[in-house]
């Protein structure tokens, strides 16, 4: 709930243990040893590792986490509150500046939004103090913050802290602490952007107050926010509302999946709260734009310039030859999806009904033009092979224009937090001092040093292989794409541009050839017990990332340690890293002492590897500009072609002696990447990334697929 | 000519506009808490008040989204959908060894809730 429920509306296993109790209900006195759903690791023992037993959890004091209908349903735009400075955040869960009232060094209250007076500062003092926001704080005026990178309302409430006190980020000398868990209370914090009577303050106004040690939450309602019944208008967003040109459902849909901008405030984030990031922006770069001035800008769509939303072929849809009253989702809200090549959403429920696909609309019910003609004209005798064999997509959607993550190394656990501020900028001109901008990026908890963004590749190059960028080299910069911008300085190009990478699945209409980005974890797993290692066991070997004469390196706990050897396109990349053999040695070493006191008798740890793809399929663009265009057969065939020169970077180092580590059992490759080895990329004769060609990854997928129709 | 389409755009989009109005037009509520009070209701009656620029805000208890949209809504049914479940009705220890194409025996369930 931690992580998840950054995004997740509430309800379900959030709400209910697997026994259908609700969580609030249960005594946790009565629960079996280790039951899952009332056991716990806290935040400080996951974050900076530990071993031996959890604890246990009381739900009754911190309650359940309910359906929180409003997530979806309150309308986005209708009154919204003004903050004191002339601000519309959003409706539902805006994201508010959290003040904090201090007493020795240590927090006493916290006031979401409303400003108490003097005496109190911000909760986040070390990553978002007052003085950043260059403004003059009046007593009692309401403040949002847009730019905040820790705090929507609902979301705090789920999880509240604040800077300055507790036990460090990992790898930083800043503190902070949580303050518990108020699940009952965050649906009322949630609206918190909602003014009805439009005076400026929300309908609710929530506070944490110290009592005997211990933070409680306390909830206030305006009064005058309500008629003489007590009862309320609540300017709701039906099913009914799609498709009226305002995007409204595209944009709830957007709070969890997608990168938007806001077009009442012109915020746009890529985080819902914390570490929680949009799901399908740290996947396949999607963001949507809404209101492009040309075919050529980031996130244009032709289905969306032409009104359609994520519920035109996602929800139930308005019946044929019915009225708008019969539009309807369906009584239990499933939305009709497509097919996830990670396996991972329900794959049961798969194009079962199929979402409205290009095949539906334009070849099946005509809602669109029919590109058979068109598609004869190219490919002549070799039609059908091509648009059987072939998404639609692979053609038809655009160059990605935007970052996704491609690698989590976590081959030394989390060893440490997201804050740039000490690193070298890639100009040369000093030290970046500015924390990330907080209205896009992650946070310093979620150890996102470790992880490796995609941020580009050539297009039809002669050399050709994807850019990894660790998440540690960013250079803010405002106004609407800060990692485009660091990107374009870092490279001398403008913004983002890679080709999503082809591979066989199984999608709608069979087996085809698709494009996704797939996404890499490189892991621990323990051989004797067959399981992935938790963070918390990961993070307990090492100690914490130092530097001495030789550079940045991750002190374990068995006393060894290991260095930053490789960078990021000839600058220093600060994080340490398993390269070498001998570096898995010791880690090995650090996770045998750690799997020891967890009780494991005879542990056999070995790094891991495995990649999910994660499919690339909206951002259509006109057939003359999208990946596809001009589609002569040497953009995909031939010397220059995509699938002949393409080199797939799964990891942005390789390891010296990985294939005798492999026959040595020290590294196991997940038999679903087989084919991902060292590669040089600069025929200097030593491998540079681990990655495999394109032809090799098509190769190998289709040939997984004929296996797995022989075993059926 | 122009005029008239002006004109006749302008008042499409009007009439869509009174159209989607009325379409999200919802009767007002009471917002209630896990009990099924009236959560405004009893704040008055309690009295805590807090001023704030001459803003009156009562203390009361957190409302529940689920008593108050349930009181006419068929909530349970509908949070039987991933979206809220997110594979969580499906799990068992056995999942993954009964659905050998996972190649994951430990594997509980087919959603993210026992996939990782």
């Amino acid at each position: 709930m931690f992580t998840c429920a950054s995004c997740h509306p509430g309800g379900g296993p959030y709400e209910y243990d697997r026994d259908h109790r609700r969580l609030d209900s249960v005594d946790p006195g009565t629960v079996p040893y280790l039951d899952g759903d009332y056991y716990f690791y806290t935040t400080k023992e996951t974050s900076q590792g530990t071993w031996g037993k959890p604890h246990k959890f009381d739900w009754r004091k911190t309650g359940s986490l309910e359906v929180d209908c409003m997530t979806c349903h309150l309308d986005p735009d209708a009154k919204r509150i003004t903050d004191a400075t002339g601000v519309k955040p959003v409706a539902y869960n805006p994201r508010l500046r959290i003040f904090a009232k201090r007493k020795l060094g240590k927090v006493q209250a916290v006031s979401l939004g409303i400003y108490p007076g003097p005496g109190w500062d911000s909760a986040f003092n070390y990553s978002d103090p007052l003085s950043r926001s260059k403004m003059k704080f009046e007593a009692g005026k309401f403040y949002s913050d847009l730019d905040n990178p820790m705090a929507d309302s609902r979301n705090y409430l789920r999880a509240p802290y604040v800077e300055g006190q507790g036990f460090n980020y990992v790898g930083l000398r800043a503190k902070r602490e949580f303050l518990g868990h108020f699940f009952r209370w965050a649906p009322s914090a949630g609206l918190m952007g909602w003014d009805n009577n439009q005076d400026g303050y929300p309908i609710t106004y929530i506070k944490l107050v110290q009592k005997k040690k211990k933070f409680v939450a306390e909830v206030y309602y305006e009064a005058s926010e309500f008629d003489a019944d007590n009862e309320i208008a609540v300017p709701m967003l039906s099913s009914k509302d799609s498709e009226n040109g305002d995007f409204k459902w595209t944009r709830v849909c957007a709070q969890c999946h997608a990168g938007v901008k806001d077009p009442i405030n012109g915020s746009f984030q890529v985080r819902t709260w914390g570490m929680g990031m949009k799901a399908d922006i740290v996947k396949r770069a999607e963001i949507w734009n809404l209101n492009p001035k040309t075919e050529k800008d980031p996130g244009y769509d032709v289905h969306a310039a032409a009104g359609l939303e994520c519920t035109s072929c996602h929800a139930r849809g308005k019946p044929a030859g019915k009225s708008w009253d019969d539009y309807v989702i369906d009584a239990n809200h499933n939305f009709k999806k497509g097919h996830d090549s990670g396996n991972t959403v329900r794959s049961d429920l798969a194009n079962n009904p199929p979402p409205k696909n290009c095949t539906y609309c334009h070849m099946q019910e005509g809602e669109g033009p029919n590109p058979t003609e068109a598609h004869k004209k190219l490919f002549g005798s070799s039609t059908w092979v091509h648009m059987n064999k072939i998404a639609c997509e692979v053609c038809h959607v655009s160059h990605v224009r935007y970052w996704t993550f491609r690698t989590f190394d976590y081959s030394l656990g989390f060893q440490f937090d997201y804050d740039n501020r000490h690193f070298p900028r890639p100009d040369g001109k000093g030290i970046m001092n500015v924390m990330l901008p907080a209205y896009y990026g992650p946070i310093p908890f979620y150890g996102m040093g470790n992880i490796s963004w995609l941020v580009g590749s050539m297009s039809y190059g002669k050399y050709v292989t994807d850019q990894l960028a660790p998440v540690a080299y960013m250079l803010p910069d405002k106004p609407d794409d800060p990692y485009g911008k660091m990107y374009q300085k870092m490279t001398g190009k403008k913004g983002f541009d890679w080709q999503p990478v082809l591979y066989y699945f199984t999608g709608s209409h069979g087996k085809q050839i698709m494009i996704g980005n797939p996404i890499t974890v490189m892991t621990w797993r323990d051989k004797t017990m067959g399981k992935i290692l938790y963070p918390r066991e990961m993070n307990a070997a090492v100690k914490g990332i130092f530097k001495d004469g030789h550079g940045r390196y991750a002190q374990l706990i068995t006393g060894e340690k290991i260095y930053d050897k490789t960078g990021f396109m000839g600058h220093p990349d600060m994080k340490p890293e398993i390269s070498t053999l001998s570096d898995i040695r010791k880690m090995r070493r650090a996770l045998i002492t750690v799997l020891k006191k967890e009780g494991e008798a005879n542990p056999n740890p070995q790094l891991y590897l495995a990649a999910h793809y994660f499919k690339v399929s909206h951002g259509v663009l006109p057939a003359d500009q999208a990946l596809g265009a001009n589609g002569t057969c040497t953009v995909c065939h031939g010397e220059n072609g995509k699938i002949e020169n393409r080199i797939v970077s799964f990891t942005p180092n390789s390891i010296q002696g990985f294939n005798q580590g492999v026959k040595e059992g020290l590294i196991l490759v997940d038999p679903e990447i087989r084919y991902v080895k060292p590669v040089d990329l600069n025929g200097d004769g030593k491998p540079d990334v681990l990655g495999a060609p394109e032809k090799k990854i098509l190769k190998d997928t289709r040939a997984a697929l004929l296996r797995e129709k022989k075993s059926e | 000519m122009k005029r008239f389409k002006r004109w006749s755009l302008t008042a499409i989009a009007v009439l869509a506009f009174a159209v989607t109005a009325l379409a999200s037009e919802h009767p007002k509520i009471p917002l209630l808490d896990e009990q099924g009070n009236n959560v405004i209701e009893m704040a008055k009656q309690n009295g805590q008040k807090l001023v704030i620029n001459g803003v009156t805000y009562y203390k009361g208890a957190p409302y529940s989204s689920e008593k108050t949209c349930g009181a006419c809504h068929d909530v349970e049914a509908m949070t039987k959908a991933y979206h809220f479940q997110l594979g969580a009705t499906e799990v068992s220890d056995d999942w993954g060894k009964n659905h050998p194409q996972y190649h994951d025996k430990y594997l509980t369930s087919p959603g993210q809730f026992g996939f990782w």
